[in-house]
């Protein structure tokens, strides 16, 4: 969700409020293996419950265990839907799709277009354009068949040259679009069309999981030979829905595209995408009758109408993780003891308590929670002041004394650090903290700083590395350049054995763990309010297929 | 400004010219401004779409180039003044739209919003100042008072939030956003203006009329008002004929500044609502050091506020015809 995290976000979103739950300082070994097993277990349930609530289900699951009922009943076609999503900035100035990086935008476009393939609710991935993606013995070379019978807004049939096209436009180097860096391993110009709707694609580097990568934020398929998209030139998709209006900064209006390739979909008339920039407004309109779905509430909102009941909560289990980012290669980070020292002052479960109101889970400093590969073994790293004070003193650090650098760019990254500054007292550490402005943040601040603070969406750990971890990654935020962990981050890419990739993938990520920059507090909740009146709003994480999109949506008698 | 002219006319004159000086000189801050903000567009569009960390040295340079970045800012300013002379006042460097389109509609939302808080605000503070201020000490000027001073400490969006919780949440007797259809006015749903506005009301009127009070009590304990009363001049005529208009003309450049300080309360309240004004335009353009749609609003807003100054100063000068000669 690369642009997500950026520059969209409101600022303003998270109150410190909420119960500040009896703190657990537990040994780091208290999350058993077995736990982490059930919550991916119910992960996937709540994905079969998803899906179930699409076809109708009375439920809505929430991952903090709640449900709310909804009243909407059966699937029905018809109505004008209005959404209000976080945004209204700048970058929420585009109908491209390869541009479009903020969550409102992104809601945009994921109605109006179509990718290969995207995440299902258990960050697992699903064919969506494509009927098949299937790799040589290799992974050297892929081949892309499409789904038979897809049309484009406009009456043509999808095809092979518009899916050459897409991929050769998202990777022309001279237009540098951010979705580039995902497929950076594919040869555009060896693509080579095998019959209508087949391509076969050769890969620079070899890769046994392209479909992870295809699923990115930014991977749309898009119509031969298009290069602009605004009023004058209405984007042409396959999705859902088609492109009626655009106010820019303020709405987009949606129309039913009845020849959508999906059956029976989407019910809605009609579906209206409106800016708004704070979470309060966003609730004040749902609450008020203005809209019918909010996306983006703040935790503190969400326990409150939880309470309430006046509309449906819908919650996702896991959104975006939320970091600290040391630079290996800077003093006093580039000191093994130094990162775990800090690692250890480090209180999650009070962060997740008391800045997220509880709609987090901890991290242990690893992306990709609830990913596939994602390696759940290794012990939970707890708080434990009184151990990161003997780390220092054998590293001749006592009484360190750093600077966090803050900003309140994302909601409840300010309220982490004013946090963290105060446990890390306890372990002698005085994290000084220096507050940027929020409009420079990404720009001036982040990555070049040695101690920041940074967020990113969570799916696959493939797409994550490619962006942060690598020698050459330019978003390289913690300073991470071990040409030898690179190596064998591409040999593990390319292993096509799913049980060896796995265990390469531990190892990979065993060195993160110990070594790496990233101090990886919580997984916040992606929260979502809706009319009881609304059926099939789904708590699917950000960037999944179901986050965000009204194929699956309709309104109800009620 | 020859000597023949009407004195009410050179005073005018002299005024307008002084006005447009000085939205000059605040569009030169304005551009200076913005130059010593960290970073500039290319860095803030690199940073989102090519590859974070701000894109390499080349790229940034490149694009710098290509947005006209690269040459010196006071150059880049006239041309942006000969446009604007020209009427054309650019593309925004971040999304490419004629800046024209961007503050267009907005702007004219955002002055219906000011300009209908400016229109209550004038007869409440002047009304509930005056009334206050010609029974100084008793009852309910007490009351006005301490109401006064408790609405004027505030800030816009506690105001906001709590005419939210009351009128449109509890009450449910009026949107708590502003959201009006697509390519329509606020007047086209009136009903959305009404808590904006009671909003920038709330919180303006208390200082306005504690001023126009203050004003009315030193007018009622002059001389000349006492010599007008001995001399047995019905109060209401007092009043209308002495009270007011010297306590008011005083009070009118006060007026003006509350009324100018209107634009940055109006940016809060619009967030709060939604309000399809320009304060969003604004606070991204800015965070996207979006120079030329910066310069627009920022301009235009100066000149609001100093049209709105100059008014008072006219206003003043109509009132009082002593000022029309002062300073000669």
């Amino acid at each position: 969700m690369v642009q997500a995290q950026w520059f969209h976000e409101d600022g303003d979103g998270s109150t410190m409020v909420g119960p500040a739950r009896a703190r657990l300082a537990l040994p780091s070994s208290v999350r058993s293996p077995a736990h982490q097993v059930n919550r991916r277990a119910f992960l996937r349930g709540l994905a079969v419950a998803s899906s179930g609530l699409a076809l109708g289900g009375g439920l809505t699951a929430c991952a903090s265990g709640q449900t709310s009922p909804t009243g909407a009943g059966e699937p029905r076609r018809g109505g004008r839907l209005r959404a209000v999503v976080s945004g209204a900035s700048s970058s929420d100035d585009t109908l491209h799709p390869f541009v479009a990086g903020s969550w409102g935008a992104g809601i945009v476009m994921k109605n109006l277009f179509d990718k290969l393939c995207a995440y299902d609710d258990d960050l697992t991935v699903t064919n969506r354009l494509a009927e098949s993606i299937e790799p040589n013995s290799d992974g050297s070379r892929w081949t892309i068949r499409l789904r038979d019978g897809v049309e484009w807004h406009d009456g043509k049939p999808l095809s092979a040259d518009d899916l050459m096209y897409s991929i050769r436009y998202l990777l022309d180097p001279k237009s540098s679009f951010t979705g580039a860096k995902d497929l950076a391993m594919v040869d555009a110009e060896g693509l080579r069309k095998v019959d209508r709707r087949t391509v076969a694609v050769p890969m620079r580097q070899p890769i046994a999981d392209l479909p992870s990568l295809l699923a990115g934020w930014y991977v749309y398929v898009i119509q031969d030979g298009t290069t602009a998209f605004d009023n004058d030139h209405p984007p042409v998709g396959t999705g859902p829905f088609r492109f009626g209006r655009w106010s820019p900064g303020d709405r987009v209006r949606l129309t039913r595209n009845d020849s959508y390739w999906e059956s029976g979909r989407p019910y809605l008339d009609e579906l209206e995408i409106i800016f708004i920039t704070k979470p309060d407004t966003r609730l004040n309109a749902l609450l008020g009758g203005d809209a019918d779905v909010a996306h983006e509430l703040a935790w503190a909102q969400a326990a409150a109408q939880e309470r309430a009941g006046r509309v449906q909560v819908v919650t996702s289990p896991v959104g975006r993780m939320q970091s600290f980012n040391m630079m290996v290669d800077r003093k006093p980070f580039s000191d093994p003891d130094v990162r775990e020292a800090l690692k250890l002052a480090v209180d999650r479960q009070e962060i997740v308590d008391t800045v997220y109101s509880g709609y987090a889970e901890v991290g242990n400093d690893l992306y990709g929670l609830g990913a596939p590969l994602y390696h759940d073994d290794l012990p939970q790293r707890g708080y434990d002041p009184d151990k990161a004070k003997s780390l220092l003193r054998k590293a001749g650090q006592e009484g360190l004394t750093v600077t966090l650098h803050t900003s309140d760019v994302s909601p409840g990254m300010l309220e982490a650090a004013t946090l963290y500054a105060e446990q890390a007292r306890r372990a002698g550490i005085a994290i000084k903290l220096d507050k940027s402005p929020a409009d420079s943040y990404w720009s001036q601040v982040w990555a070049k700083k040695p101690f920041a603070q940074g967020g990113w969406g969570n799916y696959a750990l493939d797409w994550f590395y490619g962006q942060t971890m690598l020698s050459t990654s330019d978003r390289n935020e913690t300073g991470w350049r071990r040409p030898d962990w690179d190596k064998r981050f591409f040999a593990a890419r390319a292993t096509m054995d799913p049980g060896l990739r796995e265990r390469r993938y531990a190892d990979l990520q065993q060195e993160l763990w110990q070594d790496g920059g990233h101090i990886i507090h919580s997984f916040m909740q992606w929260i979502d309010g809706a009319q009881h009146k609304v059926g099939g709003v789904r708590g699917a994480p950000p960037a999944s297929d179901g986050w965000g999109s009204y194929r699956d949506v309709w309104i109800g008698g009620a | 400004m020859t000597c023949h002219a009407h004195p009410l006319l050179t005073a005018c004159g002299r005024r307008l010219l002084a006005a447009a000086g000085v939205t000059g000189a605040a569009t030169v801050l304005v551009f200076a401004g913005t130059e010593l903000l960290p970073g500039d567009a290319a860095e803030v569009i690199l940073s989102r779409s090519a590859g974070g960390a701000g894109g390499t040295p080349e790229q940034i340079a490149a694009l710098r180039a290509e947005l006209g970045l690269d040459r010196p800012w006071a150059l880049r300013y006239v041309d942006w003044l000969a446009g604007t002379v020209d009427g054309d006042l650019g593309r925004s460097l971040v999304s490419g739209r004629p800046v024209t389109d961007i503050v267009g509609q907005r702007l004219g939302n955002t002055l219906l919003l000011a300009g209908l808080a400016a229109a209550l605000l004038v007869p409440v503070a002047i009304g509930l100042g005056v009334w206050s201020g010609l029974q100084q000490g008793r009852f309910a000027d007490r009351v006005t008072s301490a109401v006064a001073i408790g609405l004027q400490s505030l800030p816009e969006f506690v105001a906001a939030t709590g005419l939210i919780a009351v009128f449109a949440l509890g009450l449910r007797l009026l949107p708590p956003v502003s959201l009006i259809p697509d390519g329509t006015s606020p007047l086209a749903r009136p009903e959305t203006l009404v808590l904006p506005v009671a909003s920038l009301l709330t919180v303006m009127a208390g200082q306005s009329v504690r001023m126009v009070r203050a004003r009315t009590g030193e007018v009622v304990r002059a001389e000349y008002v006492r010599m007008a009363r001995l001399h047995g001049i019905p109060e209401r005529r007092l009043v209308w004929r002495y009270v007011i208009p010297n306590a008011v003309t005083p009070a009118l450049q006060l007026l003006a500044g509350s009324v100018s300080w209107l634009i940055g309360g109006v940016v809060v309240v619009e967030q709060v609502f939604a309000y399809p004004g320009i304060s969003h335009e604004l606070v991204a353009a800015v965070a996207s050091r979006d120079v030329p749609v910066v310069q627009a609003l920022a301009a235009t807003m100066a000149a609001c506020g100093i049209l709105v100054y100059t008014a008072a100063d006219l206003l003043a000068i109509v009132l009082v015809p002593k000022l029309r000669t002062s300073g000669h």
